[in-house]
């Protein structure tokens, strides 16, 4: 009896850890730089980003060439000149969210995350720390952020263009799995 | 002098005409794909078969063609801008991404869920994602600049 009880017990548990990793692979990511002539607007809509809940731990991937623009000169300068795209394809994030504990994903709400780790851009890795939000309403769970780089840092060349890039990141709504 | 008189509207037309070409080159929109014959056409299946067996080969061979795919829509995100197709199958946790032009929207906007469609679209690349954080994502085929091919019904 007591051993079918901790087996129930078990795998209740297990369950829901396994409950609380989301993900998708439909991830909004724009990418914003000003120049003088004429800001960079980028536009990612097919990241994969995941997210323990149980764990706070976040991981993100994505390819450059992914980017999508509405002028042609801007995305080959884009991949050519400043991402090196063919020699750099992806950028990928991975960290967690230091205050997960204060999130709880099975109720309604919208929950302030900090969230630190390492991105990987341009073939060069830096910390970076932000903060973002995650919205969990009627069973569905999304996340935000925006968050400001330098592209020095990264080693990507600003002769022509403005030093910093800001990022946004939607989720959507994430799959559990 | 007779000559000279000429030099300097000479000068002033050519300018303009710089001034008009470099305002035309960096304002070109981005080619839309709709009435353009793809280098390629497959289906979702054979081609995430085809680049998990060789990813060198099918970058080398697809990576910034235009590809027409049919599949079967496993998700379709609009929201804010551009719609998104999600192409695959039960078999397999590998998908194709496609990232649809916005001018191209409201064919895109039709599509239904669990339906075959034909879409086609620029190969960015394959991200081959595998397991992250204890999930297994396999490949993520990625298109963008798409069009849906046909009358959806």
């Amino acid at each position: 009896m007591i051993k079918c009880i901790v087996y129930l017990l078990l795998t209740t548990i297990t369950l829901q850890v396994t409950a609380q990793k989301l993900y998708t692979k439909n991830a909004s990511i724009s990418f914003i730089n000003k120049t003088n002539v004429q800001n960079i607007n980028a536009l990612n809509k097919a990241g994969t980003i995941v997210i323990d809940g149980a764990s706070g731990a976040i991981a993100m991937s994505l390819l450059i060439k992914s980017f999508t623009f509405s002028k042609a000169l801007m995305q080959q300068h884009f991949n050519d000149n400043y991402m090196e795209s063919n020699t750099y394809p992806k950028s990928e994030f991975k960290g967690t969210i230091t205050n997960n504990a204060a999130i709880n994903y099975k109720k309604d709400g919208t929950y302030p995350a900090n969230i630190k780790g390492q991105l990987t851009m341009h073939g060069i890795t830096k910390e970076v720390t932000t903060t973002g939000t995650i919205t969990v309403k009627g069973g569905a769970t999304s996340a935000t952020s925006t968050f400001t780089i330098t592209l020095d840092d990264y080693k990507i060349k600003t002769d022509q263009i403005g030093k910093t890039a800001t990022i946004t990141i939607n989720t959507g709504t994430l799959t559990a799995k | 002098m007779k000559q000279l008189k000429w030099i300097i509207p000479s000068i002033l037309i050519l300018a303009i005409a710089a001034v008009l070409v470099w305002k035309y080159v960096i304002n070109k929109d981005i080619h839309n794909v709709t009435n353009e014959k793809p280098a390629y056409t497959v289906t979702a299946l054979a081609l995430l078969k085809e680049w998990e067996a060789n990813d060198t080969a099918s970058t080398k061979k697809y990576l910034e063609k235009l590809v027409q795919i049919t599949g079967t829509v496993t998700s379709i995100s609009s929201g804010d801008s551009a719609t998104v197709i999600n192409l695959g199958d039960s078999t397999t946790e590998s998908n194709i991404v496609c990232q649809i032009d916005t001018r191209n929207n409201a064919a895109a906007t039709q599509v239904k869920l669990n339906t075959t469609v034909t879409i086609k679209g620029m190969v960015a690349g394959a991200n081959s994602l595998g397991v992250i954080e204890g999930i297994n994502l396999g490949n993520t085929i990625e298109l963008k600049d798409g069009a849906i091919v046909g009358t959806i019904k």
